[in-house]
């Protein structure tokens, strides 16, 4: 009988751990690169710029332990980007527009779920054409031009403080700190785990499947729309073509944190999400195009899953 | 069949068959066995692992014995008997191993009226067509008849999994809607899949997961799991269920056949159940589990709890049942009690000869 309780409790956070050391080696890297990278200013940048990428992955790791995936991220941080700028434009108050625009994001998730449980079809299908139907939408809103006049007041989301710490920080950090409670520790998540083991399993136990997972879909399109906002306000201008890449940057730092395999969580999605802002950043500063980050970006990912493979 | 016919297609001068008839049926069996008799004819010598005596007995020149890893026995074919290997696996006899005493005489506690099943579109199974019976509290049902027969897609029926066209099921004689497994167990029933590697475990999750899933709600206080509470459950039937392990944090992927049918049954007793219906609880696990699970039922049915077994394999079907329904091409075609049935009499049923209006 073969036994592998032992070798557990190191695998467990050697992916993690392994992770942590490739952020540091490029961290080193980068500034020894260009000594920019080190500025308060620039370090910054990269917690901004990590803290809407690790909002994204947190829904996201939802819905891959379940055993799903979501493609429509992007379009959906979009479409919520355009919506709330056009509302805001039009005089509403941002009180009604943010509650409002997160609705659009529920809404989304829910028919993402729905779809996906009610016909059986695979999620990768109807989500990428839920993306498309989110990116067409946002610029059919705009008829492809950006949004500008937004009101003061919204750039509190993407540029306000709450003490020292921007406000997305902050917000990022309550959303980490519930999702990982919420995965962990709760039956919600518990589920989610065990319907990504096994969903006939998980069924026959007496487990609403299907509710569970509209759920969780509807969670991770939330958050996509709150990153929207969050980008809208940072940029101050409703942009069409917003979050063009999230999809993949996101889906490569879930994969990257294990929540496809067996061992991922929120802590292995964040440390993906910060590993990807750090190399995007890294590069952006030493005048790389951007193309190599995306090249990178896969390399990095390649890498990982097949070490992973061979780890077995 | 077609997995068989890969392995005899080369030209191989050794073939070893390991459990190949666990999903056979009766004339798939009587093919195979002609198959190799030929090929023993030929020259070409075989490996014959089953758990299955009387098949062993059949086809076998010699029989070797394994137990814990090692060669306890080297047998004669010819002049051993079921007996005789059993005492060598379990030291035990075979009187010994059913045991069957129905000592809690219960009420009716699950009874279907003409039930019918939505048309099976998946697999070569008949479906369900006009089943009533009763079970009652403390009894062992058993449920036999060929491959095919439509026994699981009864039971799949009754939980909710396939559609009921018509007919009721009633529970402590109220009638009762079940849409899904959820409602089934609030009723108090358990169900034991046919195949526990896809249905029964998650495999990649570890012991205590698993024995969990179905009682998990109860094991958290204001929305958070108690893990010490997971792990206690584990334990606990981990020994009462004898489950050979290395604690509850291993992976049910690792434990064997016999060990991970412990963990469904588990899973499914923790949860209280009145009702346990079980589907080829012994399929593919060595003899010694077997009567691990034979003396649980007796156990569980001594407490009060109705057991409804689905089994092909005759001998045990006719070990551990009070009552037997033999199902053909759907329906049920006899019902026998303890006192009547005979192995004649069960097969007659299972082929087609119906004494049911």
């Amino acid at each position: 009988m073969k036994s592998s309780g032992g070798h557990l409790k190191l695998g467990k956070y050697f992916n993690q751990i392994s992770i942590l050391c490739i952020i540091l080696i490029l961290a080193i890297l980068f500034t020894i690169l260009n000594a920019a990278f080190i500025t308060p200013d620039n370090l910054m940048n990269i917690v901004r710029q990590a803290s809407v990428n690790i909002i994204m992955a947190m829904g996201v790791t939802f819905v891959m332990v379940s055993g799903e995936i979501d493609m429509s991220i992007g379009g959906v941080a979009c479409l919520s980007g355009i919506s709330a700028a056009l509302m805001l434009k039009s005089g509403m108050s941002m009180a009604l527009v943010i509650p409002l625009v997160l609705c659009i994001g529920l809404a989304v998730g829910l028919v993402n779920g729905f779809v996906v449980t009610r016909f059986k079809l695979p999620s990768m299908i109807v989500t990428l054409a839920m993306m498309n139907i989110t990116n067409g939408t946002a610029s059919l809103l705009t008829s492809g031009t950006a949004v500008y006049g937004l009101p003061e007041g919204f750039s509190f989301l993407g540029r306000g403080y709450v003490g020292i710490f921007p406000f997305q920080v902050v917000v990022m950090a309550l959303i980490v700190a519930s999702a990982w409670i919420i995965l962990s520790k709760c039956l919600f998540g518990r589920y989610a785990y065990a319907i990504g083991g096994n969903e006939t399993v998980t069924r026959l136990a007496g487990v609403k499947v299907v509710h569970f997972k509209i759920a969780y879909f509807m969670i991770c399109s939330v958050l996509a729309s709150l990153a929207g906002m969050i980008l809208t306000s940072r940029l101050m201008a409703g942009q069409p073509s917003l979050a063009g890449n999230s999809m993949m940057d996101i889906m490569t730092a879930v994969v990257i944190g294990g929540a496809m395999g067996s061992g991922g969580g929120v802590v292995g999605s964040l440390l993906g999400a910060l590993l990807l802002t750090i190399v995007a950043n890294g590069l952006t500063i030493n005048g790389i195009n951007s193309f190599w980050q995306m090249i990178i970006t896969a390399v990095i990912l390649l890498m990982v899953i097949i070490v992973r493979k061979i780890k077995k | 069949m077609v997995e068989i016919a890969r392995g005899i297609n080369g030209n191989a001068k050794l073939i070893i068959l390991d459990e190949p008839t666990s999903s056979l049926s009766q004339a798939e069996n009587e093919k195979l066995f002609a198959i190799i008799r030929k090929l023993k004819a030929k020259g070409i010598s075989f490996f014959f692992i089953s758990h299955r005596l009387e098949e062993i007995l059949e086809i076998s020149d010699r029989v070797i014995v394994l137990k814990d890893g090692k060669k306890v026995a080297e047998l004669d074919a010819k002049s051993t008997n079921p007996d005789e290997i059993i005492k060598n696996m379990v030291g035990r006899n075979y009187d010994d191993y059913y045991n069957r005493q129905r000592t809690f005489e219960g009420e009716e506690i699950l009874r279907l009226e003409h039930i019918t099943s939505e048309p099976v579109t998946q697999g070569s199974a008949y479906t369900p067509t006009d089943i009533s019976f009763s079970l009652h509290e403390g009894e062992v049902l058993g449920i036999a008849g060929l491959v095919g027969a439509g026994r699981t897609e009864l039971i799949r029926t009754i939980f909710g999994d396939m559609k009921k066209l018509e007919g009721s099921i009633f529970i402590h004689g109220k009638e009762a809607v079940i849409h899904d497994s959820a409602d089934a167990l609030k009723l108090g029933m358990a169900w034991v899949t046919e195949d526990r590697k896809t249905q029964g475990v998650i495999l990649r999750d570890t012991i205590s997961m698993n024995m969990s899933l179905v009682v998990l709600r109860s094991l958290a206080k204001s929305f958070l799991i108690d893990d010490r509470k997971v792990r206690n459950l584990a334990q606990e039937y981990i020994e009462m269920l004898h489950i050979k392990t290395t604690g509850p944090d291993q992976r049910v992927m690792n434990l064997s056949g016999g060990n991970q049918q412990k963990v469904v049954l588990g899973k499914w007793l923790a949860a209280k159940p009145r009702i346990l219906v079980l589907d080829e609880p012994t399929r593919g696990i060595d003899v010694g589990a077997k009567a691990e699970i034979y003396k649980l039922i007796n156990q569980l049915t001594a407490e009060g709890i109705a057991v409804l077994m689905i089994s092909s394999e005759l001998p045990e079907v006719m070990g551990m049942s009070d009552r037997i329904l033999v199902m053909y091409e759907g329906r049920i075609t006899g019902e026998l009690t303890r006192e009547e049935y005979t192995e004649e009499l069960v097969m007659q049923y299972a082929t087609g000869r119906s004494d049911q209006a």
